[in-house]
């Protein structure tokens, strides 16, 4: 059972954070252990997986894509059909539950697209709990419209204008923020991300995806999907579809953002083009130059936009149980307007990098065989973004 | 490399005042020039800082420092350059402050042969808790240990397992920065922190004013200056006469407070 008392999948993870901050770290971990099998603690948030966040999210046979394709059948777990619009409430709600068991009043965030700053000033606003959220001032001006609705919901909303003003730095101001407050405050990573006990505890809380994915295809008696696709970033929407089938026959392919090629700097390609460092507590894959300096990222997707991933995803690259690709940004486009144009479903960004790569892969399987995507979110919030993108590229 | 090798950090009459310098900030001159006014001024031990891209330990007035020095181009290699340029004036004890990144990527066993050639005398790895320093023990390294006001009972016994010429105890559980401390909580914090180790304690973040160290010079060994010094390097960029001659004064404020 990974990870192992100290918080590693093989030799990745762990806790690479000041010393301050174990105590904190240690009180997360003993109460989360303490209450994950709890009774009373799985009942409370499985009725907030049913009636709040409206769980479970169907997963439907994309028939029109599949026949364009000619290939393989497509199926789409539709995790943008969850309140607020991805799978982050999942693990929201999670941790929050938590949180407020522990006693702690005030919820900290970062934020890249906005969707788990969004999930996490939802949760705050349900079960009573303040809430401050990070946002890269570059993701807050492409990403307006999460910016508005987490102020509705009463969160604080701080845009950090450092470093490369995404997600890196709004995590480290997350942090910092954690650092002085933890005795009242509670810190919500929104990935499988961070140190011991984040990479864990939000794969677990994500893998309800996964277990009701096993669920649905016994029910079309579909023993196992030939692959299951899911776009990487941190990696949480990945690991949570992942975790239940990395023993099976199913392939696992996670899709990195390619961005403007692997050949550029301009792509964050992590688990392609980076090697072994520390950032935000784990050590796992980093984009860093040959001085250990972390680099700085590019894609249309600002939810994958991020130089590190996952340490449970490196361990899974490493032993091969997980094979990673990436797309560019013009594919992840062409995917996101496919979707849209062929099944009346408009994905996040994020989503559609996987998406792209089924539309590559599904062309070459067989009708018997199953593709399952996970369309981690909806795309309204990229409007924007496609719009400006399309600008300049033409699309048949 | 024999540890705990710093004996003006068990002197009974007289404390160690230990300034915190970003190296090759403002620029490699005015670096090499600070360290020089710093050193007249009565420093006992220089901390010298490696730029990095993500600073989490470090408030927003070393933080931004960082982000300057990156902007510049400056990282581990340069600021070793800058400590072998230091080496050919001064015998100073130096520690190097650098987050673990930098050196992961290096190589510790690198690092340890950099150390011994540049004579580094200590590294302080602000985010490597107890669990990862007691597996580098086996290092040449002399790895200094940070505590917190929020270490329990728990972390703090594994001092026990950490041998080092010091340990940096860090006055408020937040990030580094100037802000006032309730002096009365950092005694009866470094009294608890006594219990645990027979280590030099070195207090830091926050300190600011020669009167912090008169009050609190029983219960530390040492005294770190960071923010406050930057903050002078800050105000005096277009007058560096004054900066050097304000940073000197500085210094020789604090070592008085300290004897």
């Amino acid at each position: 059972m990974l990870p192992n008392l100290a918080g590693y999948f093989g030799e990745y993870g762990g806790r690479f954070v000041p010393e301050a901050l174990i105590p904190a770290l240690e009180e997360i971990e003993k109460a989360y252990k303490n209450l994950k099998d709890d009774i009373n603690f799985k009942n409370e948030l499985s009725h907030y997986l049913k009636y709040y966040v409206g769980r479970p999210s169907p997963l439907y046979y994309a028939k029109n894509l599949s026949e364009k394709l000619g290939g393989a059948k497509i199926y789409l777990k539709r995790e943008d059909l969850n309140h607020t619009g991805s799978h982050k409430i999942n693990n929201t709600m999670g941790q929050a539950l938590l949180a407020k068991r522990m006693g702690k009043t005030r919820l900290i965030a970062e934020t890249g697209a906005g969707q788990h700053g969004v999930a996490t000033a939802t949760a705050a606003a349900a079960l009573g709990l303040k809430c401050t959220v990070y946002m890269g001032a570059t993701d807050a001006k492409r990403q307006g419209l999460n910016l508005f609705r987490m102020e509705i919901l009463g969160a604080e909303v701080v845009t950090v204008n450092k470093g490369s003003k995404t997600l890196k730095d709004a995590a480290n101001e997350a942090f910092r923020d954690f650092i002085s407050s933890f005795a009242h405050a509670y810190m919500m990573i929104g990935s499988a991300i961070g140190p011991h006990p984040y990479p864990m505890m939000v794969r677990n809380f994500q893998s309800v995806i996964g277990y009701e994915l096993k669920e649905q295809l016994q029910a079309l008696s579909i023993p196992s999907p030939d692959y299951i696709i899911a776009c990487v970033g941190g990696g949480s929407n990945a690991i949570g579809i992942f975790y239940p089938y990395l023993n099976s026959q199913a392939n696992l392919i996670g899709i990195e953002a390619g961005g403007k090629g692997e050949a550029s700097k301009l792509h964050c390609a992590t688990l392609a083009r980076g090697d072994r460092g520390i950032l935000h507590g784990a050590l796992s894959y980093l984009l860093q130059d040959e001085n250990g300096l972390v680099e700085d990222t590019h894609s249309i997707a600002a939810g994958l936009d991020y130089p590190g991933v996952g340490p449970e995803h490196a361990y899974l690259k490493d032993s091969q149980k997980v094979t990673y690709y990436n797309v560019s940004d013009e594919e992840a486009v062409e995917a996101f307007i496919t979707l849209s144009r062929h099944e009346g479903i408009i994905p996040a960004l994020e989503s559609a990098h996987a998406l792209a790569y089924a539309l590559k892969l599904a062309p070459s399987l067989s009708p018997e065989q199953v593709i399952v995507i996970n369309i981690s979110g909806r795309g309204d919030k990229d409007a924007e973004e496609v719009s400006n993108f399309i600008g300049g590229v033409e699309f048949a | 490399m024999p540890k705990n090798k710093l004996p003006i950090l068990k002197k009974p009459d007289e404390k160690a005042i230990i300034p915190f310098l970003m190296g090759g900030l403002p620029n490699e001159e005015l670096s090499l020039a600070i360290v020089n006014s710093v050193i007249k001024g009565g420093a006992d031990l220089i901390e010298i800082g490696v730029p990095y891209t993500d600073p989490i330990a470090d408030g927003p007035v070393i933080e931004k420092y960082h982000h300057q020095g990156v902007a510049k181009g400056l990282n581990l290699p340069s600021t070793l350059r800058l400590i072998a340029k230091i080496r050919k004036s001064s015998d100073i004890p130096i520690a190097l402050f650098s987050y673990f990144n930098p050196i992961y990527k290096l190589g510790i066993n690198k690092l340890a042969n950099e150390c011994q050639r540049l004579a580094i005398d200590s590294v302080i790895i602000p985010d490597l808790p107890f669990e990862e320093l007691i597996l580098l023990q086996k290092s040449p390294l002399d790895l200094i240990p940070l505590v917190a006001p929020s270490s329990t009972p728990n972390r703090l016994k594994m001092l026990a397992d950490i041998e080092a010429s010091f340990v940096y105890t860090a006055s408020v559980s937040g990030i580094t920065g100037v802000r006032s401390l309730s002096i009365e909580d950092i005694k009866s914090y470094l009294t608890t922190v006594r219990k645990y180790t027979p280590l030099p304690l070195a207090l830091g973040f926050g300190i600011s004013k020669p009167e912090q160290i008169r009050e609190l010079k029983d219960y530390a060994d040492a005294f770190v200056i960071g923010s406050h010094l930057v903050n002078i390097i800050e105000a005096n960029l277009d007058k560096p006469e004054q900066m050097l001659s304000k940073i000197e004064n500085s210094l020789r404020a604090f070592k008085r407070a300290a004897k």
